[in-house]
């Protein structure tokens, strides 16, 4: 036997605690408006926020009649779930909590219907719950005489046709009047919503500060188009106060310690497609230089879903996760995200979505590690070339001191032996492959000419005796080095705080301490010098570097 | 400021002095304005040139005359804010901003009393400072650091100056039109030293001149005489040159007898180190008085104090004639 529900069954607070749970962030308000004006096919929205109001309006199709009067529906869409980015009929009271009054008014494309005004009486809304709850608690008021949702609403709402000269524009504007203080400090910092706005809504790639930006925005475009999927971008203003910039997506050049092209990868399942995937990785072996930015993004219909951290523990070690910067662009249908976009829906295509995330993870961890095994090559090759220079230099100074040419022997086979294995690991470059060869060569010159003074020095007999002198012999082997032009000089650690800090390992106070007395009692005290415990921190930066590559 | 009330004489100025003025340099500019000034709660001069006007910074203070305090009601504030949108929903503006509290704090802050920071993100191209009120005492304001101070209503129009000098994010050029409205009875303590050391042989063959006059009379030639010579300093001081147009002497709301000043502005690239003003200070002294009278614009009747005739009393024909127009605009 079913069970009928009366109106007095869903209480008015159902609201409130929909609003609250869902939406914790008051610029996630923001969010639910743009994402309105998105489905609306906006091509231009803006946001201005002032003392008393924000205002969100687009130039979207704008609403009739018909469309507000279902708009105010809690839970119930016209929306599309498969093309539209909004669907569950909640978004539109995400400002619940955050203003007095919410006013959206609306002229529809077709210019024969009147624009109009649809108003939400929040905070009479809200004095009425608060009533109702001091009265619960005081005991003076029944179960039965409890506000039911819709008396709350058709109490608070009202919809009014106006004159066109009211509101001429086509498009939607929708005013969150009378601002809750509290939540006004934090949405009157331009940087704090502008950094949130870039990484949710679907921004543009900026051309003037990323090179790679048209390329990605082509890309991306083409392959959804191929796939007949949709890649919206829009033109998004913010205004707070008389500050006011176009926002674009976040990516930078000063991300990223030179330039290499993106990689893009289709996030797919045997039969099914998902989306694509671009990703733009630190040429150096270094962290993308802004924490927030660092990784891979999900987004559906250029909304967010989660966070970026989110998606690290689909590359196994976020080593190259953190050198990326990236997003999936999820364009399956059928993949729906949560209320409160941390996530897509629970499903069984969700779970085969993240097994192809994975993969195309996999694909990005080896592309970084081959990439940047070369540059870790390059750095090695010119290491060497630079040493077995220094230390061709140096033969003719310390002719007369064996132990020394001995020591510059072990010097020269340990860089040697480095190249070489490299070389048989194909870990050069092949575009390098030339100049190693011709460091080993060099080497090994040089190397038969330092035994070659430490055997005459041994035998003592005979005065030293060159056709050339060494330097002559050595000289044309050495011009055919390639020319190592010099790195750009990493800042030097000061003390191991400072080493554990640039490999933004976590850190505490705590931690700061024992890692102080580390430094004093174990790493000084073994330096002799200045310039010796300076390159012990080196040494040990290197070491853990390798150890976190390694993981 | 706040408590103006449009009267039948301001409307003439708006509309046939300002708002032909405000065409022509439309015209000439090729592009939408913006607007900074104390506009009030009725927005009389935004509805008038809102044709030529794109975006808005105003002010409003919460209780005039009395010092900015959080305490006090933002009601005017809001209601400001609810006419200014009103304005942006119909489209006749693109977008506003509006600061809560006296012009002149909110600079010297930067930031208002609800705790907007202050910013000016392109070339205001017109400046519409009613200090129209007869408020003679210095605003008592501390800064960020905390550091109290008396401030002036002219110390707005430097520090706005400043900023416009500032501005580099625009590709508008920092040409410019100020119209100030000062009550006729206005005195500030610079006011007071300016009259008794007056710098130039001119300021004092000026006073000199004045001497003789009723004191209302005087009143209104010693604030021409300090007005044209704070412009001259401020302007200069930050590498604008400027140009007045006769100052028009009328009754405002409530019989308060006001005096509206109209200066262009325009920086001078060919002098970057030291600006010279195009027209010499004695021109405007010896410029007639313009006022309204049977809502129209005419010539003050002029003690013979002021000598250089006016031909016309098109704004747009004596911009177009001055000096500073021909080679700087």
């Amino acid at each position: 036997m079913s069970i009928k529900i009366k109106r007095q069954d869903i209480g008015a607070e159902i609201i409130s605690i929909l609003t609250k749970g869902i939406y914790p962030d008051p610029r996630d308000a923001l969010r639910e408006y743009v994402q309105n004006g998105v489905d609306a096919g906006a091509n231009n929205i803006e946001i201005k926020i002032r003392t008393d109001s924000i205002v969100i309006e687009d130039d979207g199709c704008g609403m009739n009649k018909e469309v507000l009067e279902n708009a105010v529906r809690i839970g119930i869409s016209d929306k599309n779930p498969t093309i539209d980015v909004g669907f569950r009929g909640i978004g539109i009271y995400s400002s619940f909590h955050l203003c007095d009054r919410l006013d959206i008014y609306s002229q529809h494309q077709n210019n024969s219907s009147s624009p109009h005004l649809l108003s939400f009486d929040f905070h009479s809304m809200r004095d009425d719950l608060g009533r109702q709850q001091s009265d619960r608690l005081k005991g003076t008021l029944s179960n039965d005489k409890l506000i039911d949702l819709q008396t709350l609403l058709e109490k608070n709402i009202t919809l009014k046709r106006l004159d066109g000269i009211d509101y001429e524009r086509t498009g939607t504007r929708v005013e969150m009047v009378g601002l809750e203080p509290n939540f006004f400090k934090s949405l009157s910092k331009f940087e704090e919503v502008a950094s949130y706005l870039q990484q949710v809504v679907p921004l543009h790639f900026n051309g003037t500060k990323f090179k790679w930006a048209r390329k990605i925005e082509d890309k991306v475009t083409a392959i959804c188009k191929q796939r007949r999927a949709e890649f919206r971008l829009i033109n998004l203003t913010l205004q707070v106060h008389s500050r006011i910039e176009k926002l674009f997506r976040p990516y930078t050049d000063e991300q990223f310690e030179g330039y290499i092209e993106p990689y893009f990868k289709e996030v797919k399942g045997r039969d099914t497609f998902y989306g694509v995937a671009w990703g733009c990785l630190n040429p150096e072996r270094k962290k993308i230089r802004e924490k927030a930015l660092r990784g891979f993004l999900i987004k559906k219909q250029g909304f967010a879903i989660g966070e970026r951290a989110d998606v690290g523990k689909y590359f196994g070690r976020t080593t190259f996760f953190d050198r990326y910067i990236g997003e999936i662009i999820v364009v399956h249908p059928d993949l729906l995200p949560n209320a409160a976009r941390s996530d897509f829906e629970f499903s069984s295509l969700r779970t085969l979505f993240y097994e192809a995330v994975s993969n195309m993870a996999i694909s990005y961890n080896n592309r970084a590690n081959e990439y940047q095994e070369y540059t870790k090559g390059d750095e090695q090759l010119d290491d060497a070339i630079e040493k077995i220079k220094q230390l061709y230099a140096h033969t003719s100074y310390y002719a007369d001191h064996p132990e020394q040419l001995i020591e510059m022997i072990v010097e020269i086979r340990k860089n040697f032996s480095q190249i070489k294995g490299r070389m048989e690991r194909n870990s050069i470059r092949p575009g390098r492959m030339g100049d190693a060869e011709k460091f080993l060569k060099s080497a090994r010159a040089l190397e038969r000419e330092i035994q070659q003074l430490i055997n005459q020095k041994s035998k003592k007999s005979k005065p030293l005796k060159f056709k050339k002198l060494p330097e002559l012999r050595l000289f044309e082997k050495m011009k055919k080095l390639p020319y190592v032009k010099a790195m750009e000089a990493e800042k030097e650690p000061g003390n191991l705080i400072e080493v554990i800090e640039s490999l933004d390992l976590p850190m505490n106070e705590q931690l700061k301490t024992v890692l102080e007395l580390i430094d004093e009692r174990y790493i000084q005290a073994s330096s002799v010098s200045k310039e010796e415990y300076i390159d012990n921190l080196k040494k040990l930066k290197t070491e853990i570097e390798d150890l976190l590559n390694e993981e | 400021m706040g408590e103006f009330v449009d009267n039948p004489s301001k409307k003439v100025i708006r509309l046939d002095w300002c708002k032909g003025l405000i065409s022509y340099i439309h015209t000439f500019l090729k592009y939408r304005f913006l607007y900074l000034g104390l506009p009030g709660i009725a927005l009389y001069d935004i509805e008038a040139w809102s044709e030529y006007i794109d975006q808005i910074i105003a002010f409003q203070c919460r209780d005039y005359p009395r010092p900015s305090s959080i305490s006090q009601s933002p009601k005017k504030v809001a209601e400001m804010e609810e006419s200014l949108k009103a304005l942006e929903r119909k489209g006749l503006i693109k977008t506003f901003s509006l600061y809560d509290g006296y012009i002149e704090e909110v600079l010297l802050r930067g930031r208002d009393i609800a705790g907007n920071i202050f910013s000016q993100n392109d070339v205001v191209t017109i400046y519409n400072l009613d200090f129209c009120n007869n408020l003679t005492a210095a605003l008592p304001v501390s800064d960020d650091k905390g550091t109290a101070q008396y401030v002036y209503k002219s110390h707005a129009i430097k520090k706005l100056l400043e900023i416009q000098r500032d501005i580099t994010s625009s590709t508008r050029p920092k040409k410019f039109i100020m119209f100030l409205t000062v009550h006729a009875s206005y005195r500030e303590k610079e006011m007071e030293i300016f009259q008794k050391q007056p710098e130039s042989k001119y300021l004092l063959d000026y006073f000199k001149r004045i001497q003789r006059l009723s004191r209302e009379e005087k009143q209104i030639r010693l604030l021409k005489a300090y007005i044209l010579d704070i412009i001259r300093r401020y302007f200069a001081h930050c590498n604008f040159s400027c140009h007045l147009l006769p100052a028009i002497y009328y009754e405002g709301a409530g019989g308060h007898t006001l005096v509206t000043f109209t200066i262009a502005g325009a920086i001078d690239t060919n002098n970057t180190i030291r600006t010279y003003h195009k027209q010499k200070p004695y021109e405007f002294l010896r410029t007639p008085f313009l006022t309204v009278k049977k809502q129209k614009l005419e010539l003050y009747f002029s003690p013979s104090v002021e000598d250089l005739p006016i031909e016309s009393l098109d704004p747009v024909a004596m911009i177009k004639d001055s000096e500073h127009f021909t080679r700087l605009w």
